[in-house]
């Protein structure tokens, strides 16, 4: 199903909601357990699960926090949501499971794609060291406008209305 | 609420919306955006994230990749924007795509 997305946290929210529900599925849906021929498939189940678990945890703290989880996080995320459905695929079992992470990953990668640009066709570690310098280049910015405002004195924060700024734009 | 700029910003932003006309209608959004919200909360649940800049506060960072935003936030009904920058997102897939030739 195709995404329209907003760079904006909704989509992280979606997910969130969407892994709980799903876990919270497997944990609680008993009829798997009482039928021997699809054991080994239900130990692969239960073998992903620590990882949706922790996707979901991750994301439930940054939420409550009002935080954007970093660039690794997310993508660290979308690498375990891609590798889950790759298992998943190969599964017998008629479980809405797959369908969470397919949409898991379409969300994530347009909003990687979308937000940061990356090239998600790279291998699993290039992509981490790009998110990791992303982040480091996020933590230098944040340094140095902090510096900046330190410097800052009552000109420098001497405001302007939107209308006297645009109006200094549009003249060029 | 209403949004104002920092007479500094104006100096450091106007060659990156001269040349960006992404730049330049995120910030026209932004600011429209803001203007339509009653309060943060609702800034919030327009998508925006905003953090506290460590150590800076009244600063808050407005996090909405590739752009960056730092705010101050002054009085609840008011924002003044400081800083805005539109992060070069696109070197980083250059970069490796030739890394990897």
């Amino acid at each position: 199903m195709p995404h329209t997305l907003t760079a904006d946290n909704t989509s992280l929210r979606k997910i969130y909601h969407k892994i709980g529900e799903q876990t919270r599925g497997i944990v609680t849906n008993r009829h798997i357990t009482r039928d021997s021929g699809i054991k080994k498939d239900l130990e692969k189940i239960n073998s992903i699960l620590p990882n949706a678990l922790l996707i979901r945890d991750v994301l439930k703290y940054k939420l409550a926090r009002h935080d954007t989880p970093s660039v690794e996080v997310l993508i660290e995320i979308l690498l375990s949501a891609k590798s889950n459905l790759y298992m998943l695929a190969s599964l017998p079992v008629d479980y809405n499971l797959y369908d969470t992470y397919e949409e898991i990953v379409t969300i994530l990668k347009t909003y990687i794609e979308k937000s940061f640009h990356f090239d998600l066709s790279l291998d699993p570690k290039e992509l981490i060291t790009l998110a990791k310098n992303w982040d480091e280049e996020e933590a230098q910015l944040d340094q140095e406008t902090i510096k900046k405002l330190d410097g800052w004195g009552p000109e420098e924060k001497a405001s302007i209305t939107s209308e006297q700024f645009w109006a200094a734009i549009n003249e060029g | 609420m209403k949004v104002e700029f920092h007479a500094h910003f104006l100096k450091e932003t106007r060659e990156l919306l001269l040349q960006s006309k992404k730049a330049k209608n995120f910030l026209a959004k932004f600011q429209k955006d803001i203007e339509s919200c009653r309060d943060l909360t609702e800034v919030y649940e327009k998508g925006y994230h905003i953090e506290p800049l460590t150590g800076q506060k009244p600063y808050c960072k407005v996090k909405y990749p590739p752009f960056r935003l730092i705010i101050w936030i002054e009085k609840p009904d008011t924002i003044h924007i400081s800083e805005f920058v539109l992060r070069d997102s696109q070197t980083y897939g250059k970069k490796n795509r030739k890394k990897r030739k």
